[in-house]
């Protein structure tokens, strides 16, 4: 099977061969703990910034990828994230140790995600995909010492090998009746012009979907995600929730449009359909948490229904700005639930307490973590001038476009959830910035510069396309363009 | 100087000393004096520009995103030139108050900060010629209002205030973007010189669902009944200063919004489809508005309900769709600001020397506060529409407006609520400062920062309600904007 795991140049050599130094150096140099996490943090922040490097000119020419426009737009969010958690994440490794593995870790993850975007074929993208997996189960359960991260890991460990299951039986099945793993070349067609959906393709693509919806924390398979991301290391859930759930996503349609010829309209209202849904039980779950990062966790559910309906509303409605509307979500979201989640982090370690109630006052003693707390809050509720907006426009755009029932619909919905997750961004802002400084006894713990850097840089990215996203929509509608040609070039 | 270079220097003061503030967080007087000084400098380059401009059109224009086909710039007309040089006017006042009534030690300099950046954001508001620049500013006016009524706000509970403040008034905004959206995608443009000659290509029940989208979510913003809800509480217990900028100047963003998108845009037969229900629904919130003001006895809600009531008058002159009423409601931009200002401040004046929020807790403070209870009165008279003052002039033109209209029995109903408005207005005054006194033996007359600022406004009513030709002929222009000039 010439092929099979893509046509990976210096790229992926970069990442692999970084995530063995960043777990030998750091494991070498376990006695000297500082030593440790300084050399996997530069180990593996070096090893990203050589991937992306590589994806772009002058550098591009040196590895011929199996990247497309869709993955060289989705690569670097991934290892830009990357980069992000690695230096953020060196406050956690100074207390607990364990650096190798988790730099070692860390690195095999963002691997993952850069491979399914190269992968040519069905089984390519499986194997990456569960590489991603597997490193974000054991970095889930990180703490392994606490119980409740054991827990959580567990649940979602279960839930998610379930999941990679079906969807490789979805693999398996379509090999069986074609012969062929190469994706693109399977061309099943279901509805109208094709077969039913009981057919062998029906079931094929009911089981993908089932099982990547798994991953994608589609509804009702997100039941392991609160739990997942509350109870992970801060950097995890951000990376977690910036880049890692939304390959899913991306994983489900390329296999999808790969293994489809005409899979438009009825998967396309499926999407849309789980979308309305997604986005709902997301917000309505996100509204009646009190820990920071629980509610968090709910709301990166409640965005996965905004990408799922943009792209929902690209195949089924063949609309072109719904595909650019969920491309730009999955940018967007990256880099304002990345931003909230690691301000997050240093706030609840600051502070001592993940209780949103006890964190009144905060913003005026910690008032950088706590602007990039409010900027991302904003911007994940969709007000203008912050990054959400921006991508959440095309998503509500593309529905009134339509002249569809359906989409005016799913963008009325899509509208009414940025409402309402007013309803729990709002008292975290107002609370945040209270003028009694009540705040609970700070648990005083030094900072370096290393943890505030990155919070920073996401908090003045969510600004930056917020206002001026220009440089980036090039990237971007040719990842736009490319998803649509998948779908037969509507 | 050309006009384009003026322009810029009118809108960008206030932007400039917001990010100042952010610098300047030690030294609340400084920002304070720096706030004053770039409000001053807007307030008087617009207010030159806006006696110049008569007919003309000043517009720049910048692309934002260009594959997105959005801009942004800025367009000045008589409508806008109006419209912007009131609210930087009304800013430089309020912020002149400010320097009487709040402590800069207290407040801090973010404070200010967040009060330029309201003012300056209604500026651009005023000034957009793009539907996704609009929409940016609209929503931008809303997060410093929300921040200055939620962590300075003197009730119970401001942030439940705020809250709901927030989320209503984002509520109309959504249907304005959703209208937006439509228009967007109906038009292929969201430049706004461009729409509305695409737009009478469209059906008449599309155009009819657009506008009364747009109708919806600017009388949200305008507190109209049914959307008034978040108005008494955000303008009663937001501090005093703010309560100004939101009742006098903050609604006028609502009023331009339906003249420029309403009036501007959309082909009269649509407009004259929705005339009767516009002018009833003006109606009853003039009724509502004094209705209620006459039952509260907090003298901040009973100025904050008195918005309500005169957003009902604007209401109904925007709804007769004549020339007359149309050019009331646009003179009543301004007089409305005066008269509103005025009368918040009188209420500041009052609370400022004696802590009482209460009606029952004061009286007889006239012999104390004389200038005050001078003010007072001409504020009280200046809401009912009384002759030498200004608000006589746009008044009487939107009762005229709502005869020309020729729906006779709504316009009795508005006309009669004149007598109500003067009522609670004067009933007010008279029982802050007319009557037995109520203790208070301490309270001495304001600070003399703050009757400045009143004796602006004062003088401001008595001056344009004797000589209201240069404001009319002004007036007169921004109506021909629209299309109504006759």
């Amino acid at each position: 099977m010439k092929g099979m795991v893509g046509n990976t140049g210096a790229v992926m050599a970069a990442l692999a061969s970084g995530a063995v130094v960043a777990f030998a150096v750091s494991t070498l140099t376990r006695s000297k703990r500082a030593l440790s996490w300084v050399l996997g943090g530069l180990v593996s922040a070096g090893a990203f910034t050589v991937a992306i490097a590589l994806l772009f000119p002058p550098y591009r020419s040196w590895n011929y990828m199996g990247l497309d426009e869709l993955g060289l737009f989705l690569a670097p969010v991934g290892l830009a994230l990357g980069i992000a958690v690695a230096g953020y994440s060196t406050r956690y490794m100074r207390e607990s140790g364990g650096a190798g593995r988790y730099y070692g870790l860390l690195v095999l993850m963002v691997t993952g995600v850069v491979g399914i975007l190269a992968a040519r074929d069905t089984l390519g993208v499986y194997l990456y995909f569960e590489l991603m997996s597997v490193s974000s189960y054991c970095l889930v359960s990180f703490r392994k010492e606490d119980r409740a991260p054991v827990d959580a890991g567990l649940k979602y460990v279960v839930l998610n090998a379930t999941g990679s299951t079906l969807a490789l039986m979805g693999i398996a099945l379509s090999y069986l009746y074609t012969g062929s793993t190469a994706l693109g070349a399977v061309g099943w067609a279901i509805g109208p012009q094709g077969s039913g959906l009981l057919s062998p393709g029906g079931l094929a693509l009911a089981l993908t979907v089932a099982g990547l919806g798994v991953k994608s924390a589609m509804v009702p398979f997100h039941t392991w995600l609160p739990d997942a991301y509350s109870y992970a290391p801060a950097g995890v859930s951000a990376i977690m929730s910036g880049i890692v759930t939304e390959m899913g996503f991306i994983t489900m349609l390329k296999l999808i449009l790969g293994e489809f010829s005409h899979p438009s309209r009825p998967f396309g209202y499926l999407l849309m359909f789980m979308a309305v849904i997604t986005m709902t039980v997301g917000n309505l779950g996100a509204l009646s948490q009190k820990d920071i990062k629980r509610m968090l966790s709910y709301s990166s559910i409640a965005q996965m229904g905004y990408m799922m309906a943009g792209m929902g509303m690209g195949i089924g409605l063949g609309l072109l700005d719904g595909v650019r509307g969920s491309l730009f979500h999955v940018l967007t979201h990256a880099s304002m639930k990345a931003g909230a989640f690691l301000a997050a982090g240093l706030l609840i370690d600051a502070l001592g307490t993940r209780d949103i109630r006890k964190m009144q006052g905060a913003g005026h003693r910690y008032p950088v973590i706590s602007g990039v707390l409010v900027v991302s809050c904003l911007s994940l509720a969709g007000i203008p001038g912050f990054a959400g907006f921006m991508s959440k426009w095309w998503i509500y755009r593309a529905g009134l476009e339509s002249g569809t029932g359906t989409g005016a619909f799913v963008s009325i919905m899509a509208i009414l959830n940025s409402l309402c997750s007013l309803g729990y961004y709002l008292p975290l802002m107002f609370i945040l910035f209270k003028k009694e400084k009540r705040a609970e006894a700070p648990v005083e713990s030094s900072r370096t510069p290393w943890e505030i850097v990155p919070v920073v840089v996401l908090g003045f990215a969510v600004l930056f396309l917020g206002l001026y996203p220009v440089p980036v929509l090039k990237v971007l509608d040719a990842a736009a363009l490319r998803t649509m040609a998948l779908l037969g070039g509507m | 100087m050309s006009r384009e270079t003026l322009l810029i220097g009118g809108v960008l003061p206030g932007f400039v000393a917001a990010l100042s503030a952010l610098f300047l967080k030690r030294a609340p007087k400084l920002t304070r004096t720096i706030t004053l000084g770039a409000l001053g400098l807007s307030a008087g380059v617009l207010g030159c520009l806006a006696f110049s401009t008569g007919a003309s059109v000043t517009k720049l224009s910048y692309p934002w995103i260009p594959s997105w086909g959005i801009s942004f710039g800025l367009k000045l007309d008589a409508l806008s030139a109006f419209v912007a040089a009131t609210v930087a006017f009304m800013g430089f006042v309020d912020l002149i108050y400010c320097f009487g009534y709040t402590k800069p030690e207290e407040v801090g300099s973010s404070f200010y900060g967040w009060i330029s950046l309201f003012v300056a954001s209604m500026i651009g508001v005023v000034m957009s010629t793009d539907l996704m620049q609009f929409y940016f500013l609209w929503e931008l006016m809303l997060i410093p209002s929300t921040a200055l009524i939620v962590y300075w706000g003197t009730g119970k509970n401001p942030e439940a205030t705020g809250f709901k403040y927030f989320i209503i008034t984002h509520v109309g905004a959504l249907m304005i973007l959703i209208s937006f959206l439509w228009i967007m995608n109906a038009t292929g443009t969201s430049d706004m010189d461009l729409i509305a000659g695409r737009l009478a290509a469209l059906s008449p029940g599309v155009l009819t669902t657009m506008a009364v989208l747009l109708l919806g979510g600017f009388a949200v913003k305008m507190a109209i009944v049914p959307f008034h809800i978040w108005l008494p509480d955000a303008h009663s217990e937001a501090p005093l200063p703010v309560s100004v900028l939101l009742s006098a100047v903050m609604m006028d963003m609502g009023i331009y919004g339906m003249l420029r998108f309403l009036l501007g845009v959309f082909p009269s037969g649509i407009l004259q489809s929705l005339s009767l229900p516009v002018m009833i629904f003006g109606v009853i919130s003039q009724w509502y508005g004094g209705l209620e003001a006459l039952g509260q006895t907090q003298m901040k809600r009973i100025a904050a309900y008195s918005t309500i009531s005169q957003m009902g008058y604007v209401l109904f002159g925007i709804g007769s769709f004549t020339r007359t009423g149309v050019s009331g409601s646009v003179l009543h931009i301004l007089n409305h600001g005066l008269a509103k200002a005025l009368l918040f401040m009188t209420v500041g004046s009052v609370i400022h020397a004696t802590g009482a929020h209460d009606l029952d807790e004061v009286g007889g403070l006239g012999r104390k506060m004389p200038l005050s209870a001078l003010f007072g009165i001409t504020a009280a008279f200046g809401l009912a529409g009384a002759p030498p003052l200004s608000s006589f002039h746009s008044e009487w033109r939107i009762f005229a407006g709502g005869f020309d209209s020729g729906r006779t029995t709504v316009s009795v109903m508005a006309v009669a609520c004149s007598v109500l408005t003067a009522y609670y207005a004067l009933r007010m005054i008279i029982r802050m400062f007319f009557g037995p006194g109520t203790g208070h033996e301490n309270a001495r007359e304001s600070p003399p920062a703050m009757l400045a600022a009143m004796a602006v406004l004062a003088l401001s009513s008595v001056l344009i309600g004797f000589v209201p030709r240069p404001l009319s002929v002004l007036v007169d222009y921004a109506v021909k904007t629209l299309g109504l000039g006759g």
